[in-house]
């Protein structure tokens, strides 16, 4: 009689092993796998996003730099006086030119 | 072995609770982990968020940096063009002269040009020259020379539409111009750079010898081969007010000066803008060879009077 009840409680335990280990420590375990290779997923891709910012942001002050002297050169030919000079020179020159094509067409 | 035998069973149940104890700590401690995890999942996936909008945000800065500094380089294109469409739009005028001279030389044409030529300027009375030609819509060529207290006669003649030419910076034909070809090579050259100075600009490679040619005497021909060698032509002139050389000169003297030496179909009039006389002699003179059918041009080295 005591065998049986010993064989009786026995088979509870196994099941409620079984159980646990089902139930608990295994979706436990997975959950726990997954989230760290979540984490693992999301740190590469902060990562790549830190590299490619680190790549706009290097792209950025180049560009900014290359502005900045292309609008000083700009500034420079504004300041120029000569540029005024050139520009009323070729306007003279072409007008000069139209003059000279209607005499000879007529 | 009895005891094996007596305990066994008990001793599998006691290790088996002892397994379920164990996986029930672990689950607990892997749940834990799993929310710390996933917090700390979300926390950087918002960090990665808000690096993604940064970078995005660069990535427009970029884009419209770019596209700025493309407007600039167009821009700089431009600037850095406009001695080339100078050069462009000179040679055309020549062309477009000597195609028409060609024209009038060959009686084609019935038009006939002439060349208004003002030397030794500026001065201050340049300016009541510019205000005949402007109100009669002439352009003349103005043969300069190196005077930098003038530079707004000079702005006021590149201004309303004539032409500047070389007349060397000093004009010192009796204090060593014609010492040597060098010399006034060198007196050409400086004007040349007085003016690109002031404003940028070349005069429009058209050389006057100060007294003419004929003033360098035996020096002429190297003086013309250096000159013909940097680019330059030179020119005399066909007719004049006898401005400089006729002490007793009246503007009706001037005037018929000017119209009688000038009766060929390309014409080069040449004048002083220190001259009183040919100032007053000018709106006659004008009037008559626009009677005679003469068109008013500048000067550009194509033209066939170069040389003469």
């Amino acid at each position: 009689m005591k065998s049986y009840k010993h064989a009786i409680l026995f088979i509870g335990i196994i099941i409620a092993s079984l159980v646990v280990y089902a139930q608990l420590f295994m979706p436990n375990k997975k959950a726990f796998e997954k989230a760290k290779s979540n984490q693992e997923k999301i740190s590469q891709q902060k990562s790549l996003a830190k590299d490619s910012l680190s790549i706009e942001q290097s792209n950025l002050d180049s560009l900014t730099a290359v502005r900045e002297l292309k609008t000083q050169r700009v500034e420079e030919f504004k300041a120029d006086t000569g540029l005024y000079w050139l520009i009323q020179e070729i306007d003279k020159y072409d007008r000069l030119a139209q003059r000279v094509k209607d005499l000879q067409l007529q | 072995m009895s005891f094996f035998k007596r305990h066994g069973l008990r001793l599998v149940s006691g290790l088996l609770l002892v397994g379920i104890l164990a996986m029930v700590a672990f689950s607990l401690s892997w749940k834990n982990n799993v929310k710390h995890l996933n917090t700390k999942v979300s926390s950087v996936s918002k960090e990665q968020t808000s690096i993604t909008l940064q970078k995005d945000s660069i990535e427009s800065i970029v884009v419209s940096l770019t596209d700025s500094v493309g407007v600039l380089d167009s821009v700089t294109d431009y600037y850095e063009s406009l001695d080339f469409q100078l050069e462009i739009a000179r040679s055309q005028y020549g062309k477009a002269i000597y195609a028409l001279e060609e024209e009038i030389l060959a009686g084609d044409n019935p038009t006939k040009i002439m060349y208004l030529t003002l030397d030794d300027g500026p001065y201050d009375r340049t300016h009541d020259f510019l205000d005949i030609l402007d109100s009669c819509s002439i352009n003349a060529t103005f043969f300069v020379l190196g005077k930098p207290k003038m530079k707004a006669v000079y702005e006021r003649i590149l201004r309303e539409g004539h032409l500047l030419a070389n007349h060397t910076y000093s004009h010192r034909i009796r204090t060593g111009l014609y010492r040597s070809t060098s010399s006034f090579i060198e007196d050409v050259e400086k004007l040349d750079r007085f003016i690109c100075d002031e404003f940028g600009l070349p005069t429009n490679n058209v050389v006057r010898f100060p007294g003419g040619s004929y003033q360098a005497f035996s020096l002429r021909r190297p003086i013309i081969d250096s000159l013909h060698s940097m680019g330059y032509q030179y020119v005399d002139w066909t007719g004049s007010t006898h401005d400089s050389s006729d002490s007793c000169l009246t503007a009706d003297s001037a005037f018929f000066n000017a119209t009688l030496d000038c009766d060929h179909d390309i014409d080069v009039l040449l004048m002083h803008d220190f001259s009183k006389i040919s100032l007053a002699a000018l709106p006659r003179i004008i009037t008559n060879f626009r009677e005679r059918n003469y068109t008013f041009f500048p000067l550009v080295k194509e033209s066939h009077v170069m040389g003469r």
